[in-house]
């Protein structure tokens, strides 16, 4: 168990380092796979289906074959392993068999000498097709006539909770709203498109290299599709540029290809998507649509939710029942309720299975409720932030799956929503914009919601993670931890709590990436977890290491270690005060005495788990509690949304670089306005995706970006590294509601479709009830 | 990958020697911003580039008297700060700075721009308000016509093969007022949904000179004939515009596609007339 110290001063946890990849960076020196080259390597290009759904009747590669500078034409027979992407069930091949149950679903690859022959000779693979009638659309996928795409009647999951009695609630209540909010796909956009890059050994083995969030996915993919046992596997991360969700689970079908082709071809094979058949097959957010019902008594005071959560999944189960699971514990917010009462499920469609992006099913249902406590609040006559006040979560109260929440998980709910009102000049602005005339209207909009961080009872068996430390004998330092580097600043703060934990300089520590030979499975990057997890392990492996530095130190000086602490660069006499030895002196000494100085960690989280009868159970270790105000500035006669100013206020327990903190709160932050308010993937009838390019898949630039106001609000998590928790995802979680509800108080209409795009912001001021 | 073979020339004279021995599909390179992207795409077929950009007699802006010249490799950038055109061309130095991105701006070309026919292209919306005309030449020869006589169709122009867009003119009007409006999905890098051009002149409170160019509503970029006729001669007050915002509605056949609807860009063009005619009412 890792020792608790909270309240010791810390030099180098909480300063506003560099980034320690600043420079590799900036300068064009990171190793992205597309930078990457070996002797005699190819490349991939993948045929992907033209039907959203589609019988295979015979694929003939034989004239791709036969195109000079081609070394392999793959498709699901040439897969020496199990043609199954586990996730969480078995049900995606890695190339398609029988049937291709999504547009752009893999169907064969090639692997040629150059791109462009690769793009050729797929040309050259000929396939017959029978088209099957697809079901296209979540409340489509539901009809009788609807086409089986899997699962259950076309349901691959359903989750509930039953807390208390949502009869006696609506009963007991003075009011009571029912609404139904549509939320759509989105696309991660990271610059760096999915990748990998698989390179033979000489004795069977299979090295991979990507762009990626999960190299132990990764690993038992290629494992699996190779049918080579996991040791003769390595998969080392390259330089990935961003994740956001988006290379979670897919970045095993990219390297299962690449790899399977470099087995045939006997090769080294690089297959780099494009731009556009990234945004046509890798995963989504999934669009949901949630109908939520709330009672509440004239006061304020919730007395029940009732809700319906429906995600579109695709065409395969991927990470969708996990997804669900996650948005069906948040549903009913960060509030106090009684009697709550969830219904979930997730859909199968024939469309691109969707999969993690950046609040994992969480932002759909944060859009819903946010919606709904303006509405509470609109119907009340209250102040929307009154409301929220009213109802917030408090040390000792339950979360509607029953946890109790308590000091230890570090609660600063009502901190978040007092300084985010605060600064953004609540108050005064709803005063102010409450009366307007003319064309442009100004509103102020808020929303609070609650994160669990970690995997919680949803993945509680991956909820670990390893590091190593080598400290070597001129005192400079190697980390090597499971969890990756994607752009968010994990190898910093990694790097921070390391150098903190054993008391050397920060300039010593260096950091690989991470590569699967070097450290054990440690779950994936994923869920805000990286701070906690690995900041954990890598204490435990510090520890270790400070065990052999303090028993080198105590034979030299005399002090015995129990009094030892190590601080600034050096180790110290607790109960004086006085240095004993620099951090270079330790390791000379201990060096020299034959200590091993090499250690690996280890870290469990605390156990979770979820009742799967009502829903009950202790769901996540910790939350990170958040409150976002929107500003903005609306055209009345166009419908046209300005976005004018965010400010963000996160309990994230410990800020270990409040830069990177609020770096990352910027960003969130533009995804979150992007996805509020003009991202959408449009499909033709057919199931064909239509945007397929950034320049029809609208993101926001840096001109539509507001203002944003970082707030770090520091309530510790007892069992995080420095008291951390995590905010890789909350950033853009509640930022779509918080401006929907500020378009209400410049208009006083409601949004309940996001995106609030210009066409329908003006259907809605023009009255027309659209949902 | 771009399949095309790229030659640089110096003058016309060397682009058409370049281009008569060749047979088969031929471009010309200008500032590349929509050519490179096309040929990404796989949109175009392998082809001969001829880079254009090094022409020296293709650029510049000049002052010819009655009229001014722009040559057809004048860029955006220097479209939207270039005195002349602030001064009699102030729908197009409006429309040049809100093209693209700075990048696109820095590179891409107003021949470019016309020669893509785009019916959402910005500056050609407001060339439309300037009565202007475009110079082309061929190897046969140079003509000359009215710029609405060039566009036949979403991508589609009257341009002779090997033929070269070689600038366009405008006659000088004293007074010239004017402004180009556009709603995009977002705020920069966006393709105009709906788009409006105004050039006139106010004398005595009193339009004249008024020309109106509707973007991304119909297969060209268009006139609204029907305003411009309405509004000459009269007195720029609160109820013309209202009335010119309701008239304009009935100008233009827009289509519902991925970055808007039908019905939103038909009222958005009454939005864009009556804030255009306001902005030019509070001309300083």
């Amino acid at each position: 168990m890792i020792e608790r110290q909270v309240s010791v001063v810390m030099s180098i946890v909480g300063e506003r380092v560099v980034r320690v990849d600043a420079a590799e960076k900036a300068t064009g020196r990171a190793k992205f796979i597309d930078d990457m080259k070996f002797p005699g390597m190819l490349h991939a290009s993948v045929l992907r289906s033209p039907y959203a759904h589609a019988k295979i009747l015979s694929i003939d590669k034989s004239e791709a074959e036969a195109v000079p500078g081609v070394y392999a034409v793959c498709t699901h027979e040439d897969v020496p392993g199990k043609n199954r992407h586990h996730v969480v069930t078995d049900d995606q091949p890695f190339f398609a068999e029988d049937v291709a149950r999504h547009y752009g679903e893999a169907i064969a690859a090639v692997a040629a000498e150059t791109r462009e022959l690769a793009e050729y000779a797929v040309t050259k693979i000929k396939v017959e097709y029978e088209e099957l009638p697809a079901a296209l659309g979540l409340e489509n996928a539901l009809l009788d006539e609807a086409p089986y795409v899997g699962g259950e009647e076309n349901i691959f999951r359903r989750y509930k909770i039953r807390k208390g009695d949502v009869d006696k609630g609506f009963d007991e209540s003075d009011i009571v709203i029912e609404h139904k909010f549509v939320t759509p796909y989105q696309e991660h956009a990271y610059l760096e498109t999915n990748g990998a890059l698989a390179v033979p050994g000489s004795v069977g083995d299979m090295t991979v290299y990507g762009t990626m969030q999960c190299p132990f996915y990764v690993l038992h993919a290629v494992s699996d599709v190779l049918g080579l046992p996991q040791n003769m596997v390595r998969i080392i991360q390259a330089a990935t540029g961003g994740g956001f969700g988006g290379k979670e689970d897919v970045p095993s079908l990219v390297a299962a290809i690449a790899a399977v082709l470099a087995c045939k071809a006997g090769r080294p094979v690089k297959y780099i998507l494009s731009r556009e058949e990234d945004l046509i097959c890798m995963s989504k957010r999934h669009p949901a649509i949630v109908r939520i019902k709330m009672g509440a008594k004239k006061t304020g005071e919730l007395t029940a939710i009732e809700a319906d959560y429906k995600v579109n999944a695709g065409a395969y189960v991927t990470l969708s029942t996990i997804v669900l699971w996650r948005g069906t514990v948040h549903v009913a917010g960060p509030y106090r309720c009684p009697n709550v009462k969830v219904d979930a499920a997730a859909v199968a469609t024939n469309m691109v299975p969707c999969g993690a992006y950046r609040g994992f099913g969480t932002p759909q249902v944060i859009f819903a409720h946010e919606s709904m406590m303006d509405e509470l609040a609109f119907r009340l006559g209250m102040d929307p932030l009154e409301i929220r006040k009213i109802n917030a979560l408090c040390v000792g109260d339950e979360t509607s799956t029953g946890q109790v929440i308590t000091e230890e998980m570090g609660m600063g709910l009502m901190e978040t929503i007092e300084r985010a009102s605060e600064e953004s000049g609540w108050a005064e602005k709803r005063k102010k914009y409450s009366n307007q005339e003319g064309e442009t209207r100004k509103g102020i909009g808020m929303s609070t919601f609650l994160y669990g961080v970690g995997l919680g009872a949803g993945g509680n068996y991956m909820a670990r993670a390893g590091a190593h430390i080598q400290v070597y004998d001129d005192a400079s330092v190697l980390l090597a931890v499971g969890t990756a580097e994607m752009g968010q600043g994990m190898k910093t703060v990694l790097s921070q709590i390391a150098a903190e934990e054993l008391g050397c300089p920060l300039e010593n520590v260096s950091i690989i990436m991470t590569d699967t030979s070097h450290v054990p499975d440690s779950g994936p990057t994923v869920a805000s977890r990286s701070t906690v997890v690995s900041g954990n392990a890598l204490r435990d492996a510090a520890m270790k290491i400070k065990a052999g530095l303090y028993a080198a130190v105590s034979k030299k000086k005399g002090v015995p270690p129990e009094v030892m602490e190590s601080r600034d660069g050096a180790i110290y006499n607790r109960e004086n005060g006085k240095m004993l030895m620099t951090f270079g002196e330790a390791v000379n000494a201990a060096t020299g005495t034959r200590k091993h100085l090499a250690a690996q960690g280890w870290y469990i989280s605390p156990n979770t788990d979820f009742n799967e009868e009502d829903g009950h159970g202790n769901i996540y270790f910790t939350y990170t509690w958040v409150t976002q105000v929107a500003e903005v500035e609306v055209d009345m006669r166009t419908g046209q949304v300005t976005v004018e100013h965010l400010t963000c206020a996160h309990d994230i327990g410990r800020a270990i670089n409040p830069t990177l903190m609020e770096g990352q709160i910027q960003g969130g932050s533009s995804q979150g306005m992007g996805y509020g308010t003009m991202e959408e993937i449009l499909y033709d009838k057919k199931g064909r995706m239509l945007t397929t390019s950034l320049s029809t898949y609208m993101i926001p630039t840096i001109q539509d970006m507001p203002d944003v106001t970082p707030i770090i609000v520091e309530h510790p998590y007892k069992e995080g590294p420095y008291g951390a928790k995590g905010v890789g995802e909350t950033p853009l979680m509640g930022i779509a509601p918080a401006v929907t509800n500020a378009i209400r108080s410049a208009t006083g209409v409601p949004i309940r479709e996001i995106p609030a795009k210009p066409e329908r912001v003006l259907k809605s001021l023009e009255g027309e009830e659209i949902l | 990958m771009i399949q095309a073979v790229v030659k640089r020339v110096k003058s016309i004279p060397e682009a058409f020697e370049k281009a008569s021995g060749h047979s088969g599909p031929l471009y010309y390179l200008a500032g590349g911003t929509d050519l490179v992207c096309k040929a990404k795409d796989r949109l175009l077929p392998p082809a001969l580039w001829l880079d254009i950009s090094g022409i020296e007699e293709l650029t510049g802006i000049k002052d010819e008297g009655d009229s001014i010249h722009i040559g057809s490799l004048v860029t955006h950038t220097a479209l939207s700060e270039h005195p002349l055109i602030k001064k009699y061309a102030p729908a197009l130095s409006d429309a040049a700075s809100q093209v693209g991105s700075p990048q696109i701006r820095n590179r891409g070309t107003i021949g470019g721009n016309s020669g893509n026919a785009s019916p959402a292209g910005d500056c050609v919306t407001a060339l439309y308000t300037l009565d202007t005309t475009i110079h082309l030449e061929c190897p046969a020869g140079p003509r000359s016509l009215p710029l609405e006589k060039f566009f036949t169709g979403p991508g589609k122009t009257v341009c002779k093969e090997k033929e070269i867009i070689t600038g366009f003119s405008f006659p000088k009007k004293e007074g010239a007022r004017g402004c180009f409006l556009k709603l995009g999905q977002r705020k920069t890098l966006a393709i105009s949904k709906v788009s409006l051009a105004l050039s006139c002149t106010l004398e005595v409170g009193r339009l004249h000179d008024v020309k109106i160019a509707l973007g991304a509503v119909a297969p060209t970029v268009i006139h609204a004939p029907r305003c411009e006729e309405m509004l000459a001669g009269k007195e720029l007050n609160d109820s013309l515009i209202a009335e010119s915002g309701t008239l304009i509605q009935t100008e233009s056949c827009p289509i519902d596609d991925l970055r808007s609807t039908e019905g939103y860009r038909c009222k958005m063009t009454g939005v864009l007339m009556e804030r255009a005619l306001k902005k030019v009412a509070l001309w300083k």
